[in-house]
């Protein structure tokens, strides 16, 4: 066969199989929105890549929660999951997947910001309803823009900063105290540092940052300049369970016990089977949600029951609920997944979301896309016990502690 | 002062035990295994596999895991380096061969299970123990000491033994040394098992401490890699002293500057004895034959 | 019991260098190569010892066809190369090359092995006043006692020597030759003297091949060899 003619047939055949690629997808997706109060969510996450938990827990969430929200609003969801790797190209890819060849309703995920910045433009121009149930960074991904319809259930980390400002920044025996960050060497990391920094100045409070590579060995020299700053008051803003198990570990070593020391809610995954009680002790993190309240405990308990064991990233498991709750409140109200204006109005003005018995009035706005508020009355501060497994528990909310200490 | 030295040396510990990995295949077959980080990973999950899975006591979880990474190693050695280097010392393939290797392991390492950092659940010295006044934790010293009793031995090995003898004759020409009824190949073999057991060993009591995860090796393979260049691919004692080398200028910058200053000024070394002495600080000058 | 190949056919990449080499050898007695530079002694001698893959041909040691095993599998059975240059270990000492030497006879007959060493040692004793000295920083007339001494602790039962000269004073050279003679007539080794050096080489084989670009031109009984007006003119400048 000459190459001109092999070429010819290559043609036709490339031809043929997309036009029935084309000819199968439509025809599920068609059937699929047949029915009233009827919506397809399109799903991005990182099946594969190096944070694979962000995708399982997402999906657990889904296995879990959706069955019972679609029965109590009385409308039907449909999945669809695309793997973005964990990468910002995968992210691209993965979207363009969702949006053209399943078109969806409604876009959740990626729930890791970088990758979310990468889709943000592509959900916007497609005028989708945006759902961030765990992407946090809110300068980076921002919410009620006029680019996208983006509402975000998990707390921005702009909030965090700033509730953890409050508490750290807060006056120890009636002194100013000094603030230390450690910070990992990316977006996430720097962000904050700027933040603390800028608080730092507005209260006239000093405040030294010590970066960290992400899986370093130890982090003793670190340690050494923050305890030589005389910092009293310290935030570890590192993004995996083990790295703040690296620095409780050096700070061991160091004999650095600072009268104040918080880290993320990251300290939940990993970092209990990497550290010991007698490090544990006196560290503190800040969420939104009492991990000790009902509505988390219920749950813990109904993943435990299904899954075994408890989840890697609470935070998302719970963010999920929230987000399909208030998707499937203002799919019922629009009457269906595919009108998108009328989903994100209602998405705007849900009277309230619900996750088991706890409610958030009038969690959206018109110009407002985030559930969660930065007032340290509503945050919470927890820490874990000093058996080996150390169980979570609450010392209050986070105006308490300032108040009182805790 | 003193805790900057201190330090500094222990962590070296651990840096020097994984260079000895790169040392022993190099002086015997002249190639590197770019998949030593993995290879630390693979013990380490191997240990605990057969800790909490098998239910072997923590002591022969290490030694079997220990054999099985040396002995994957070898067959490493066999499939993916001497088929990639029969062209001679200019022949590199088996550099890509073996970065590609890294990423399988990766690959499958995440896949199988997670990318998070998981307790051992053994094997830790977990106490802080003081020398010289100095605070370290008791793990990291045990690497040290096990990183110095390990290049003893592996001296004493190969300027007494038969078998030194043998590996001493094919780093100084595999050529010859098969005319001598000796099979370079074998030896080659042999040292990536040995090599590849000290990975292991280094990986399983490293992750005794902070846990193991696909993402382990990244790190450590540089400051391994660094330990290597500063003492000499080509000498055994090379790596205590690079490691110690590597170890003291990166706590002592990073504690002035910052950490990340500190990994910085480790890779700068690394440049400056490659300018300066590219042999690294105890190799040997290599010959250029004419 | 002979060492014999047929048909050879040999090279680097694609190009050969050798071709349709057909040789014979036989114990005790000394069969001499010669041929200038780059005339493929050197392939021939690499190939024989099994450093050099053959395209074409067999190789047959006593009866069995090696030309499928390994280099140090052929030096364990007796088939042993002294290479070009001597490639003596110079980091290590006179007594540690020779010892890794009888690394090859460990399994057939290292007493006779060693009582040949020490045959030779007694008709070269300076290597004894040397024997903890690095080999490397001999002179060239020593290393090559040395890589003879070495090759004899391998108990050959066939030994190549390629070019033991090279680099040699002709007064070394006679040396080297004693010490071939002597090594032929003890060890009752076949030896292979692949040359440059004719008339020397031809003075103390007994049967001679002449190798030029890759072929053998000329073969016979060294005395007709050497009296040939071809061999004259070529290689003893006469």
């Amino acid at each position: 066969m000459s190459a001109r003619r092999l070429a010819k047939v290559g043609a036709l055949l490339l031809t043929a199989s997309v036009a029935t690629a084309c000819g199968s997808g439509s025809s599920e997706s068609s059937s699929s929105r047949d029915a009233a109060d009827s919506a397809v969510i399109g799903v991005i996450g990182p099946k594969t890549g190096p944070a694979p938990q962000f995708w399982t827990e997402t999906n657990r969430a889904i296995q879990l929660f959706a069955p019972k929200i679609e029965k109590q609003y009385g409308v039907h969801l449909t999945f669809t999951y695309a793997d973005d790797a964990g990468t910002p190209a995968g992210a691209s890819r993965a979207v363009q997947t969702v949006l053209n060849e399943d078109n969806v309703d409604a876009v959740m995920g990626p729930p890791q910001s970088a990758q979310a910045l990468q889709v943000a433009d592509v959900v916007g121009r497609a005028q989708r309803p945006w759902l961030l149930h765990s992407a946090s960074n809110a300068t980076l991904v921002p919410t009620a823009g006029d680019t996208n319809w983006a509402f975000r259930t998990a707390y921005n980390s702009d909030d965090l900063s700033d509730v953890s400002g409050q508490v750290l920044f807060a006056p120890i025996d009636g002194k100013d105290p000094v603030v230390g960050i450690i910070y990992s060497a990316d977006a996430f990391g720097q962000a904050a540092l700027e933040t603390f920094k800028t608080y730092g100045e507005q209260h006239g409070v000093q405040v030294v940052g010590e970066s960290m590579q992400t899986g370093a060995t130890d982090f003793n020299s670190g340690i050494s300049r923050l305890k030589a700053a005389g910092v009293d008051s310290l935030f570890i803003n590192m993004t995996s369970g083990a790295d703040i198990a690296t620095v409780t570990e050096s700070m061991a070593v160091d004999d650095f016990d600072p009268v104040r020391k918080y880290a993320t809610a990251n300290v939940l995954a990993d970092y209990r089977g990497l550290a010991s009680p007698s490090e544990w002790k006196g560290l503190y993190f800040i969420d939104p949600e009492n991990f000790n309240g009902s509505a988390y405990k219920a749950i813990l308990s109904a993943y435990k029951s299904r899954f075994g064991g408890v989840p890697d990233l609470y935070t998302t498991v719970f963010n999920t609920y929230a987000m399909l709750d208030a998707y499937a409140q203002a799919v019922k109200t629009a009457g269906s997944g595919d009108d998108y204006s009328a989903v994100r109005d209602a998405l705007e003005n849900l009277p309230a979301v619900h996750v088991e018995d706890q409610s958030y009035e009038k969690p959206f706005g018109p110009g407002d896309g985030e559930l969660d508020e930065p007032d340290a009355a509503d945050w919470y501060v927890m820490g874990f016990d000093d058996t080996p497994q150390g169980n979570i528990v609450t010392l209050g909310t986070v105006q308490h502690c300032i108040d009182k200490g805790c | 002062m003193m805790d900057v030295v201190v330090t500094g040396l222990v962590t070296g510990g651990l840096y020097a035990l994984i260079a000895q990995g790169f040392v022993l295949t190099y002086i015997t077959t002249n190639t590197l295994n770019f998949a030593i980080g993995e290879f630390m990973v693979v013990g380490a999950f191997l240990a605990m596999f057969l800790h909490g899975n098998v239910g072997l006591t923590g002591l022969l979880a290490i030694a079997v895991a220990v054999l099985v990474t040396g002995l994957l190693g070898g067959l490493t050695y066999r499939v993916l380096v001497l088929p990639f280097s029969t062209e001679g010392k200019h022949d590199t393939r088996w550099l890509l061969t073996t970065v590609g290797l890294s990423f399988v392991i990766v690959n499958l390492t995440t896949n199988a299970e997670g990318a998070n950092r998981q307790p051992l659940g053994f094997g830790n010295v977990d106490s802080i123990v003081t020398v010289l006044g100095e605070r370290v934790t008791g793990q990291q010293l045990l690497l040290a000491v096990v990183a110095v009793v390990v290049t003893v031995l592996l001296v004493v090995v190969i300027s007494r033994t038969r078998l030194g003898g043998d590996m001493r004759a094919v780093s100084e020409d595999a050529e010859t040394t098969a005319l001598m009824g000796i099979s370079p190949r074998r030896i080659g073999a042999l040292s990536y098992v040995v090599a590849m057991m000290l990975v292991g060993l280094g990986g399983i009591l490293w992750a005794a401490q902070t846990g193991v995860s696909p993402g382990l090796g990244p790190p450590l393979l540089i400051a391994a890699f660094s330990a290597g260049i500063i003492g000499g691919l080509t000498s055994l004692w090379g790596p205590l002293l690079g490691g110690a080398v590597y170890g003291l200028v990166t706590a002592a910058v990073g504690t002035a500057l910052g950490s990340l200053w500190g990994e910085v000024s480790g890779l700068l070394v690394v440049i400056a004895v490659l300018i300066v002495r590219p042999e690294g600080l105890l190799g040997r000058r290599v010959e250029i034959k004419v | 019991m002979t060492l014999q190949a047929r048909g050879l056919e040999a090279g680097y990449g694609r190009a050969a260098i050798l071709s349709s080499i057909d040789l014979t050898l036989e114990p005790g007695g000394i069969v001499a190569v010669i041929g200038s530079n780059g005339a493929g002694k050197s392939t021939l001698a690499r190939t024989l010892a099994g450093l050099l893959r053959l395209k074409q041909g067999e190789i047959e040691a006593d009866g069995v066809l090696v030309q499928d095993h390994s280099a140090e599998r052929r030096a364990r059975s007796g088939l042993i190369l002294v290479p070009e240059g001597r490639r003596l270990f110079g980091r290590q000492t006179v007594a540690e090359n020779i010892r890794i030497g009888g690394r090859a006879a460990s399994r057939r007959s290292p007493e006779r092995a060693r009582q040949n060493v020490e045959m030779l040692l007694d008709s070269f004793p300076v290597l004894r006043e040397r024997w903890n000295q690095k080999a490397g920083l001999l002179s060239g007339g020593e290393q090559q006692m040395v890589a003879l001494t070495r090759a004899v602790a391998s108990e050959p039962r066939y030994l190549l020597l390629d070019e033991p000269s090279l680099g040699l004073s002709p007064r070394l050279t006679q040396e080297v030759f004693r010490l071939v003679t002597l090594i032929a007539r003890e060890t009752g080794a076949g030896i292979l003297l692949i040359e440059q050096m004719a008339e020397q080489a031809l003075q103390i084989a007994d049967f001679a091949y002449v190798l030029e670009q890759g072929r053998i031109t000329a073969e016979g009984p060294s005395s007709e060899v050497g009296s040939s007006e071809a061999v004259r003119t070529a290689y003893l400048g006469k």
